[in-house]
């Protein structure tokens, strides 16, 4: 029995070396089998990280050591499934002891990392940031931005504040002051989108994104045609609304990895004419929902979608030329919340350039405006995000991001 | 370079491994050397300098010490006055500037200086290399690479176990490397991997979350959580890396010694440091408290003998004021426990003995742990219930890898006794289809390793990129 016992030790343990062996060869094995990894990793909206080329000054600031590691992980064979079962893991966990997180004195319970579902519904929401700011916030940091865009020499000045789940705490639906923030613009003319209450929260924002759906983007957009250009322009109807077969998916399932809260991605299709897209000094077009309205195989497609996916990115800077020379030139300053509904408002003037403040700078900015002869101006912050960046104030030193 | 990560066991340790076992027996410790200095080099490329300096120097001072008649115990001096200037300058002027500015209001306003990793390790080893040369308890090495194997021998540079010469001397010139030792020793890596990655990680998590709270807001029931949390972060991590410099010393052929055993198991402080980082327990016995009379002398020099250690031993693990109260805590217990308490201590059965040292060695942690007095004082009163905070702290609300991390308390729990390891022990002496079993589970501990490993990359990109 001993013997037998230890000639099955022998052989095990020679199978486990072999397999130990092999396993530590999985890089070398992969590469030679499939080569790097090239795509995205659609679970962590990104690019899979590549293996860095050593440099000098990267490997002896360790840059270098970092990014091999990244990419180690990435190139991995099976690293997405690795990451699912870990995420799934840890998941189970939290659903075995996520009674700790029910607080009698609130409806908003955590489901997920940094996301809550409020009073048992089936949306995920952000913690909101009221009143862990509201006594600590430091609007004099407005101060410089306000004084900045109150004196471009533009004639027409608007702000329209999109209300976020991170805007209002949903237990007393208690939110920000907007009156504190829109003293340092005193020339803008203002309004927001209204969410008195989680109903229309829940009707105007996805299920799993921080960005508004196509009720609440269309709601933004007839607030802003209103504000701006006042009853008598009407905003454009839409002449379909589609319900896609992809599922909805958005930052918050991405960074709570939460996808029980399913929803289909709709939207509403528009008759814009004819117009031009510049991003940067090229000709192109801005998103994709064109395609995914016109190409059959793209409509019925099936998968997941993404906002961004739909209407577009975050751009430094956007040209939309809809040729009437008749209308007014605009220049629309907001981060991704207006990227649905940018062409939208463009559909209204002649040209409009659309900036994002996070990538774009003040010397850009300026030049654009003052040789298109810009005099609309639109700014369309989130509000916690208007307070995080300092009114939107555009950046210094840009890193280029987008185009 | 850690060996928790990708880039060690996936690119360092198999190019390694091949280059070291196609090589000629001759080359091989030429090839650790080398492999070596390129693993420290990896996450400190300037201070990869400063060891070719301390390699160098305790060479020729080993070799001068060796050769001398009259100077020896001069080059000796020197010798240490060199390993414990550097250490010294790197780990505490710093902390030494900190005192000097308390007591006279000056301070020369030295830069913050950075620990190089490892500091530590390595100049307690060279230390016993040099003075056992003295003592001509070893012959001197006359070989500046095997030296240098030595003294930066990767799988022990970082975190021990601090190897002393004697116990590898031979090793060095002649080991026998053979498959069941490396089985022995992937195993053995794989449970430190294991022990690391898997545990200390998770509830490291608990332990710093907790902890980066305001004291004031965290419950009696969050300070003690965080306390067990840390305990058992500071065992797996600790015993982890052990465990894998063990497992990858055997896969080239070395026997180290062991440097845990179960410490957690413990009935009283001294058996407490019989079993933790043993290695280090050896040094300060065999050359600072035996030279210092150990307990042959006077109880007066006995009680100063330990204090010495114990003082030495907490400023070893850190350069701050609450590392010095930590070994001082911990001499004036084991002092208390051979003498005022003694009597007590045999009479009260041994499972009251086990918590009580348990007791004291979770307050012993936190002490370890709290580096800012200002927080300390309120962090204990928190603990025994003085602050009079008994709700769940607001983290646990909105934590949710906080959440998550918790089980690990439970599995660290049930891995700090032997009972899991004499358990298989025994189904596998009576059940020979368990050995198979074995096998898949540390293939199974292994892919869990690198599953966490992966996963510690995760990075969503929140908002759209594309």
């Amino acid at each position: 029995m001993e013997e037998k016992s230890a000639k099955l030790e022998r052989i095990c343990g020679r199978v486990f070396l072999v397999v130990f062996l092999l396993a530590l060869l999985i890089i070398p094995i992969r590469l030679v089998l499939f080569g790097q990894k090239n795509g995205a990793i659609v679970r962590e909206a990104r690019y899979a990280n590549k293996f860095p080329v050593p440099k000098m000054s990267t490997v002896l600031s360790g840059a270098f050591q970092d990014d091999l590691e990244k990419a180690l992980a990435d190139q991995m064979l099976g690293s997405n499934n690795m990451r699912g079962i870990f995420l799934d893991s840890k998941k189970t966990f939290f659903n075995q002891l996520s009674w700790i997180t029910i607080k009698p004195s609130t409806k908003y319970r955590l489901v997920g990392k940094n996301v809550y579902a409020f009073d048992g519904r089936d949306y995920l929401l952000w913690q909101n940031t009221i009143k862990h700011t509201l006594e600590t916030v430091d609007y004099s940091i407005l101060q410089d931005s306000g004084k900045y865009y109150e004196s471009l020499p533009i004639k027409n000045k608007y702000i329209y504040f999109i209300t976020t789940d991170k805007d209002i705490d949903f237990d007393d639906m208690s939110t920000w002051n907007l009156s504190e923030m829109t003293k340092y613009y005193p020339s803008f003319k203002t309004a927001n989108l209204e969410i008195p209450d989680f109903e229309t929260y829940a009707k105007y924002y996805f299920k799993n994104d921080h960005h508004w759906n196509y009720l609440g983007s269309y709601r933004g957009y007839t607030d802003i045609v209103k504000l701006m250009l006042g009853e008598n322009e009407k905003p454009k109807v839409p002449i379909e609304t589609v319900v896609f077969n992809y599922n909805a998916v958005g930052s918050k399932s991405r960074t709570g990895d939460f996808n029980d809260y399913k929803e289909k991605f709709a939207a509403y299709r528009f008759d814009f004419g004819k117009f031009d897209t510049h991003i940067g000094n090229l000709r192109t077009d801005y998103g994709n929902q064109n395609n995914y309205f016109n190409d059959p195989k793209l409509r019925n497609g099936e998968g997941d979608m993404s906002y961004g996916d739909f209407y577009g990115g975050d751009e430094i800077v956007i040209e939309f030329d809809f040729h009437q020379p008749q209308k007014d030139n605009l220049a629309i300053i907001g981060y991704s919340d207006t990227n649905a509904i940018n062409l939208l408002v463009a559909s209204h003037f002649n040209k409009t350039y659309v900036f994002d403040p996070r990538f774009c700078d003040r010397d850009r900015f300026e030049k654009i405006i003052t040789e298109n002869k810009v005099n609309y101006l639109l700014m369309a912050p989130n509000i916690s995000g208007f307070i995080g960046s300092a009114g939107m104030k555009l950046v210094d030193n840009p890193k280029g991001y987008g185009n | 370079m850690l060996f928790s990560s990708l880039t060690f066991i996936f690119i360092f340790l198999p190019i390694v491994l091949a280059l070291y076992y196609l090589a000629d027996r001759k080359f091989r410790n030429v090839i650790l050397c080398f492999a070596s200095l390129l693993f420290y080099a990896w996450g400190e490329p300037k201070y990869v300098i400063l060891m070719l300096v301390s390699i160098v120097a305790n060479f020729f001072f080993a070799k001068w010490i060796d050769a001398s008649r009259h100077h020896r115990k001069l080059f000796l001096i020197l010798d240490i006055i060199f390993n414990i200037g550097l250490l010294g300058f790197f780990k505490y002027a710093n902390f030494g500037q900190s005192i000097l500015q308390s007591i006279t209001g000056w301070s020369p306003n030295l830069p913050i200086i950075e620990l190089p990793i490892g500091i530590s390790f390595y100049t307690f080893q060279i230390l016993s290399y040099v003075i056992d040369v003295y003592r001509k308890q070893v012959k001197v090495q006359k070989n500046i690479i095997k030296l240098g194997t030595y003294i930066a021998l990767f799988p022990q540079l970082i975190a021990g176990p601090i190897v002393q010469y004697s116990d590898v001397e031979k090793q060095l010139d002649e080991r026998h490397e053979s498959i069941n030792l490396f089985i022995d020793g992937a195993k053995r890596f794989i449970v430190g991997q294991a022990k690391k990655v898997i545990i200390a990680n998770n509830v490291a998590y608990i332990a710093d979350t907790i902890y980066a709270q305001p004291v004031a807001e965290v419950s009696m029931g969050g300070l003690w959580l965080a306390a067990i949390a840390y305990t058992l972060q500071i065992y797996f991590d600790f015993s982890g890396y052990s465990d894998m410099a063990i497992g990858l010393g055997k896969m080239f052929g070395f026997k180290f010694i062991e440097n845990f055993n179960y410490p957690y198991v413990a009935t009283s402080v001294k058996d407490f440091w019989r079993r933790w980082h043993i290695s280090l327990s050896k040094w300060f016995r065999d050359y600072i408290y035996i030279p210092l009379g150990g307990n042959r002398v006077s109880k007066i020099k006995w009680v100063r003998n330990i204090l010495i250690v114990w003082t030495l031993t907490g400023l070893w693990h850190g350069a701050n004021w609450n590392f010095v109260i930590w070994g001082l805590y911990y001499g004036v217990l084991l002092l208390s426990e051979q003498t005022i308490l003694a009597k007590v201590l045999e009479r009260i059965p041994k499972w009251m003995r086990y918590i009580l040292t348990m007791f004291v060695v979770i307050i012993g942690w936190v002490l370890f742990r709290v580096e800012n007095f200002e927080v300390l004082g309120p962090t204990f009163a928190g603990m025994f219930g003085l602050s009079g905070n008994y709700r769940l702290s607001q983290i646990f609300y909105h934590d949710y890898n906080l959440i998550a991390s918790l089980p690990y308390v439970l599995i660290g729990l049930l891995f700090i006794t032997p009972w899991i390891r004499t358990g298989f022990q025994k189904i596998q002496n009576k059940y020979m289809a368990f050995i198979p079993i074995k096998y898949l589970i540390y293939l199974g501990l292994f892919a869990g390793v690198v599953i966490c490993l992966v996963s510690s990359q995760y990075n969503p990109f929140i908002y759209f990129r594309f």
